[in-house]
């Protein structure tokens, strides 16, 4: 099982630079997210000892590249009819899952690699807070890992790439933009409060502040974990779907 | 069999549909849950513990037993305007949620949003909130909260302010506690000729200093005369400010009120820089402290080349940087953490500050406070009043021994005094009968340095005069220290206990760094400038007073003065105003190039190095090959 997991993990990583779609997109990631942090984010004026300036962009700039690293994953397989040979493999379907999962996770650490000479300049210019820093990291890990969740999921139901992007755009658009806040009056009475936190629970924003403000708790891990592994799954089924 | 296929289709269709649908429900679920049952539990993942109360608010919340309302007011348009502004309303937010979570019963957090002439706003402006104007100057904004009770007691935070960071906690800790006990302990404050407070001084031009408006918004402070024979009972601590002169009777009155287990904070000095004067011997004052086995030297100061504050001089050859040994910067290792005020204080700015002489009692726990040894030395005050700073640092012999500045001493004593100075006139038979020794435990606190009080020693230009709290930023913990001392001395360890967690000097913002940096070649003549203008602009002010209240004569001679004055301010002004903008542009130029860095050299040097790597992994495999092709050839 082992085997075929390392298999289908390397032939899906390495396909990235095989192409040169991954320095486009490393390269785009990286000068999109400083040039937010420097541009838009105030990374000059804001007190940045967490780095938040670059922090606050991330789901934005994530929602819209990281679709372009996950419409490959299954999308290619149907276009270039491959899929017929890799699902009459001995392997389970949710091994093959998990290896082009983990191969745009990797890829997606690998983008977030890219910024850490941001930590570093920045170490040089004031006194970081690293542990708030490495939290924030560790927020924008799970958003990769949440975002590629659902980007293979909906590269498993498409044989286009190019509707595969734009669907998955849409998506996590939706999980990201998800704000029931809207719900509560405009002012929050005392009363409401475990409406604000039910309405405020189901809010990814609220979560991803959370973490990158360096609180993190059991229940914003809960809140990625309960959209990557349902997103994994659905993406088993969708091939046994497609198989049908 | 088409149509059992069609059907088939359907139902996957349908099962497909239900299974996600089931998910997504099961998604809601878990998390609402999660959200009701874990949110209040979250791990503090930052180095300066940013969202952890320290154990004395948790004390102090623990206490609560009513219910306690925060309502924040907090413009929504702050997020627009003023965006640093906003970060930091989101770590008060977060910082209050943590307060809740620690006893969600009886906290009830409200956050207000005082949309501009709204009946909120309205509201918010008449509990005395702070605003202030948003970015187009259109409207009036506003950060700040209202804590109350049942009881109808409240206590406003006028503005949170990014400056007092450090103090956000001690500031809402405080707060609640007062809620918690509504009733200010009396301190009762006696000073020499200190200028302190135009309270105290009726009014005049002397606004108050702000270690005396932080005592104000915790303590009832009451003004006792220099001349008073007897200390009210009802006070619980007395503050006696310079009191070399202090009179043989108001000795009397604060050795009877220590021995009636009164609580003294005794600040002495036997040289004030704020008036410039060396107030010399205090026969009454040392006969005083003599059975609580201490003494102060008048004749000397204390200098500490490490300690002493870094100056530049501006002469004719350039800039000279001097050390002044008389202004010490005490550090952690200098100022004793073993009672609750001392923990968490790692900055405190003396200047001039005297000797203090212990001679242990039996009867009297004496802890040292404020202490150097290492490279420190005396200077006489006739020297200091003669001679100029950097003089006096070529003249400072280190003696290696250990100087105490601040002492703590607890305990019982007899009275310095044989008998009440009174007896026998009609003034005795309204006082307390003498005391010849300590009826209870008295606490004296000696400090031997009154310029610690003074604004220009621990804080940042402040708004004076608007008589709020919140908008002190100190840049040394003196106030604090004050403060802190007096909830000690006033039986509030955990008030005591409760510190800063950084202080407001560190400019956080690169951009305020590199300009600093800028502006340090210029910085000299930068604030010699300003402080010339000031001065310049405080002249203009009172000859324009004078000529308006007809107090002179207005001549030829006047006018020409007061008009080479306004001159030489334009002069001043256009010369700031100059450095301002060289210093601007090199700051400009500075971000600008390391933008560029970080936003195109950085990504494209990376992009690179991993290009490189690629081909070189790329090689490797092709020579591999080449080499097992070669091999089966040969085969």
């Amino acid at each position: 099982m082992f085997q075929s997991f390392k298999a289908i993990f390397y032939k899906d990583f390495a396909a990235f630079f095989r192409s040169g779609n991954a320095y486009i997109i490393l390269g785009i990631y990286a000068v999109l997210s400083f040039a937010s942090a420097f541009y838009f984010g105030g990374y000059f004026s804001l007190d940045n000892t967490s780095l938040i300036s670059f922090f606050y962009f991330q789901p934005d700039i994530l929602t819209v590249l990281l679709p372009a690293v996950t419409m490959r994953s299954w999308a290619d397989e149907y276009r270039l009819g491959t899929i017929e040979y890799l699902l009459t493999q001995p392997i389970n379907y949710a091994v093959a899952v998990w290896a082009k999962y983990c191969a745009t996770c990797l890829f997606g650490l690998l983008m977030l690699a890219m910024t850490l000479p941001l930590w570093l300049t920045s170490s040089f210019l004031i006194n970081l807070d690293n542990l708030n820093i490495f939290s924030a990291y560790l927020a924008c890990f799970l958003t990769v890992c949440t975002f590629c969740a659902l980007g293979c999921a909906v590269s498993a139901f498409n044989k286009n790439t190019v509707i595969a992007y734009i669907i998955t755009i849409f998506v996590l658009w939706g999980v990201y933009s998800i704000n029931l806040d809207f719900l509560l009056t405009s002012t929050q009475q005392f009363s409401d409060e475990v409406f604000a936190k039910v309405i405020r629970s189901l809010n990814f924003s609220k979560h991803y502040q959370d973490v990158i403000s360096g609180q993190i708790g059991l229940d914003n891990l809960i809140y990625f974990l309960t959209l990557i592994f349902p997103a994994l799954w659905v993406n088993v089924v969708a091939l046994d779907y497609k198989k049908q | 069999m088409f149509k059992t296929f069609e059907h088939k289709k359907i139902y996957k269709n349908y099962g497909l549909l239900l299974f996600i649908l089931f998910l997504f429900a099961s998604f809601i679920c878990l998390n609402i849950g999660s959200g009701l049952v874990f949110s209040r539990w979250k791990a503090d993942l930052t180095s300066d513990s940013r969202y952890t109360l320290s154990k004395n608010s948790e004390k102090i919340i623990s206490e609560i037993n009513s219910p306690l309302y925060i309502r924040v007011y907090l413009s929504s348009a702050i997020s627009k305007d003023y965006p640093a502004l906003y970060q930091y309303s989101q770590t008060v937010l977060r910082r209050l949620e943590s307060y809740k979570n620690l006893n969600p019963e009886n906290i009830m957090l409200e956050v207000r949003d005082p949309e501009p002439y709204s009946p909120t706003a309205e509201e918010a402006k008449k509990l005395g909130l702070k605003s202030f104007l948003s970015a187009d100057g259109q409207s009036e904004l506003y950060f700040g909260a209202v804590l109350g009770n049942d009881n109808g007691d409240t206590r406003i935070l006028e503005q949170f302010s990014p400056a007092r960071t450090g103090y956000l906690e001690s500031d809402i800790s405080r707060a609640i506690n007062a809620l918690n006990n509504p009733l200010s302990p009396k301190i009762g404050i006696i000073t020499g000729n200190l200028p302190i407070s135009e309270h105290l001084y009726g009014e005049g031009s002397q606004t108050e200093w702000a270690f005396l408006r932080l005592l104000r918004n915790e303590y009832n402070i009451v003004k006792l005369s220099t001349l008073t024979p007897e200390i009210p009972y009802d006070v619980e601590a007395l503050i006696v400010v310079a009191p070399q002169k202090i009179s043989s009777l108001l000795a009397y009155a604060i050795d009877q009120y220590l021995l009636r287990g009164g609580r003294v904070l005794l600040l002495v000095d036997p040289y004030s820089e704020e008036t410039k004067r060396a107030l010399g011997l205090s026969d009454s004052l040392n006969k005083l402290l003599k059975n609580w086995g201490t003494s102060v030297d008048f004749s000397k100061v204390v200098g500490n080349m490490k300690l002493g504050e870094k100056l530049i001089n501006e002469n004719q050859t350039g800039q000279t940087f001097y050390t002044n040994p008389l202004w010490l910067n005490l550090t952690q290792t200098n100022i004793d953490s073993s009672k609750p005020f001392g923990q968490g204080i790692n900055l405190l700015s003396l200047r001039s500050a005297g000797n203090i002489l212990l001679n242990k009692q039996d009867k009297i726990t004496t802890t040292a406070l404020l202490s150097i040894s290492k490279n420190s030395g005396n200077i006489t005050t006739q020297d200091l009043s003669l001679q100029d700073a950097e003089t006096l640092s070529q003249k400072l012999q280190p003696d290696e021994q250990i100087h105490t500045l601040a002492v703590l001493l607890e305990g019982r004593a007899d009275s310095s005094f044989l008998g009440n100075p009174l007896k026998g006139t009609d003034f005795e038979k309204d006082m307390l009968p003498f005391l010849p020794t300590s009826l209870k435990e008295g606490k004296l606190l000696i400090i031997a340095d009154t310029d610690l009080l003074a604004d220009s020693a621990w804080v940042n230009e402040q708004i004076s005069g608007t008589g709020n709290t919140y908008d002190i930023t100190p840049f040394a913990q003196n106030g604090e220290f004050i403060l802190r001392a007096l909830d000690y001395l006033t039986d509030m360890p955990v008030l005591a206990a409760i510190g800063s967690k950084q202080l407001s000097g560190n400019a956080k913002s690169i951009m305020q760094k590199i300009y600093m940096q800028k502006l340090e070649p210029y910085q000299a003549k930068y604030e010699q400038n300003k402080k010339q203008l000031l001065e310049k602009q405080m002249l203009n002010k009172s000859w324009n007073k004078i000529i308006q209240n007809n107090e002179t004569a207005v001549n030829m001679s006047v006018i020409k003065k007061l008009e080479q004055n306004r001159q030489e301010i334009n002069n001043l002004q256009n010369e700031l105003k100059h450095t301002e903008y060289q210093v601007r542009k090199a700051t400009t130029r500075a971000t600008d190039i390391i933008t560029w860095i970080n936003v195109f050299a950085i990504p494209a040097i990376l992009l690179f190095v991993l290009w490189l790597f690629n081909l070189f992994c790329a090689r490797k495999k092709q020579n591999k090959v080449r080499e097992i092709i070669n091999e089966y050839k040969i085969s």
